[in-house]
């Protein structure tokens, strides 16, 4: 159990300032509990990487100053604060590197496998390969195959500093099992120089023994583990609670200037001390509207 | 006469395109619709697939994109790289959204206005750019067309269409077999199979010719026949607004 640490500790002894950092979390399972986390213990000029996860929490992040940099291949339409940033040019507090969702789970895979470069059949002919932002030069390469006589495009691996996600289940030698959509979750896990698993539960590994093929992500590669009911919300966790829409629009609408947003951090974020106290403003009655109605029920 | 769904039309069209068994690659967005809908429909035993790694959800409704699920009862849940990589490779037709498609069919979801600069944020390729390289074949869809949302050449290309014409796709070595149609609001439009231009092959009830050219950023080309797109009847209506009773994507 030497990995389990509080969300506090795992932030202050993981994440250093000017970190890389990735969330991973396709199906629901976005870590919202460590972002805040982030948020509280004012975590600067992070880059953040993502292959198809995280879009909100990007906006959170960036809106609170936390991230600066993003190497994505998507923000939302209701990225209210990305869009502010962006639409106001004000690209010292966010510049974007725009790559593809197979692009950046290329990147992934090779820095997970250490290879040097990923070839990629797509990229090639857009604005993706033309407009470079601050990777520059080493966005994306073009070379001939020495196979065949045709042209590939290369990405380069992205090893992010740390990787986190969120999982319904973790045991005590911190396996990691998962229910939902997978996404590229596996190869950012892989990608990452450290690991953070935050979890729903915490299970007996003779459950995770009894059933190995079950097990997302072994914990001989987790780096710590923090048990954090509701720390997924307000994301969906399948078989334990739906997404929080409702939150999401309050937080949404919220995010419509930067005092706005800044008081919503203040009364969510910096307001509440821990992730625990976090949940208790939530209140019961939503706690159990959110629970009574999840996706991928057993049984 | 009551008023046309013109959303509806442009979503029934579009899922004409599907047929019995095909193994749908459905974007984000309205290209659920467009999938659900045929396989309720006439395309019985076809099969979704997204860039989430899910193979053929039993979706009986719309539900908000990023909710998981969607993969609910779904044959298997495998990873982007296989969605995106393997299985989009030999699925047989590919639904995209797009906020702007240019002459060629190259389509925008990133930037309005200069991308250092820009005016407005969209989103991003997600896997659009992904599908529209590596798909056999593709449809685009884009609701609420008007002027600027067609120009000649699309602020960002995000997702290739025929790029800048004839011969431009295998240039770049895409594999992929490029667009073969966009659906809008207001028409239907096809690729010209010589010069990859688009051109207008059927109006929406009540839509002219000259209502779609004002909103081209260049004199389009209509076919030599222009069609008329049909007029979906009540009980194809009603069908598609039972698949979305939280109005997730229908009005």
């Amino acid at each position: 159990m030497g990995k389990f640490l509080p969300l506090e500790k795992a932030v202050k002894n993981i994440v250093v300032d000017g970190a890389t950092i990735a969330f991973a979390g396709s199906g629901g399972r976005a870590s919202y509990s460590f972002a805040y986390e982030l948020i509280r213990q004012h975590i600067q000029h992070l880059t953040f990487c993502s292959a198809g996860t995280g879009a909100v929490i990007l906006d959170l992040l960036a809106g609170a100053g936390v991230v600066d940099r993003a190497e994505i291949a998507f923000t939302l339409t209701n990225s209210r604060n990305v869009r502010r940033i962006i639409e106001g040019h004000r690209s010292r507090r966010l510049a974007i590197e725009d790559y593809s969702n197979l692009a950046m789970s290329f990147r992934f895979m090779a820095a997970a496998l250490d290879l040097p470069f990923m070839p990629i059949r797509s990229l090639r002919g857009s604005d993706i390969e033309r407009r470079r932002g601050f990777v520059g030069d080493h966005k994306i390469k073009e070379v001939m195959s020495p196979f065949l006589s045709e042209r590939v495009a290369l990405v380069p691996p992205c090893s992010p500093d740390v990787v986190v996600m969120h999982a319904q289940e973790v045991d005590e030698d911190g396996n990691v099992r998962v229910v939902g959509p997978v996404g590229s979750d596996d190869w950012t896990l892989k990608a990452g120089k450290k690991v953070i698993i935050t979890a729903e539960k915490l299970i007996d590994s003779k459950i995770t023994r009894k059933d190995p093929n079950n097990s997302f992500f072994p914990g001989i590669r987790v780096d710590a583990v923090v048990i954090v009911p509701w720390g997924a919300h307000p994301s969906a966790l399948p078989r334990f609670y739906r997404s929080d829409y409702e939150f999401l629009k309050e937080l949404n609408q919220r995010s419509d200037s930067d005092r706005s947003f800044r008081k919503w951090l203040d009364e969510w974020v910096y307001g509440t001390k821990d992730h625990a106290s976090y949940v208790a403003k939530l209140g019961k009655t939503r706690l159990q509207t959110l629970k009574s109605v999840t996706s991928f029920k057993s049984g | 006469m009551t008023r046309v769904d013109y959303k509806a039309v442009m979503l029934i069209a579009a899922a004409r395109r599907i047929s019995k068994g095909n193994e749908v690659f459905v974007g984000m967005g309205l290209p659920i619709m467009v999938a659900m809908y045929a396989q309720k429909s006439h395309a019985t035993h076809s099969v979704l697939l997204n860039e989430y790694g899910i193979v053929d959800p039993m979706m009986h409704e719309a539900i908000e994109v990023a909710d998981p699920a969607f993969g609910e009862r779904s044959a298997q849940l495998c990873s982007m790289i296989d969605a995106l990589g393997w299985l989009l490779r030999r699925a047989d037709i590919a639904v995209l959204g797009a906020a702007q498609v240019d002459r060629y069919g190259n389509s925008n979801s990133t930037v309005i206005g200069d991308y250092r600069k820009p005016s407005l944020r969209i989103a991003g390729s997600g896997g659009a750019n992904d599908i529209a390289s590596l798909a056999r074949s593709f449809v685009l869809i884009m609701d609420k067309q008007r002027p600027g949302k067609m120009p000649e050449r699309v602020d960002y290309l995000t997702s290739p269409g025929f790029l800048d014409g004839p011969q431009a796709r295998e240039r770049c070595g895409l594999p992929g077999g490029g667009p073969e149609a966009v659906y809008t609001d207001k028409a239907v439009y096809k690729f010209h199979p010589v010069t990859k231009e688009l051109f207008v092959q059927s109006l929406h009830p009540g839509i002219t010719l000259a209502d779609v050219r004002k909103d081209t950023g260049w004199k389009i080309s209509a076919a030599p026949k222009l069609l008329r797109t049909p007029l979906p009847t009540p009980g194809e209506l009603r069908l598609l607004r039972s698949l979305d009773p939280n109005h997730v994507y229908l009005d």
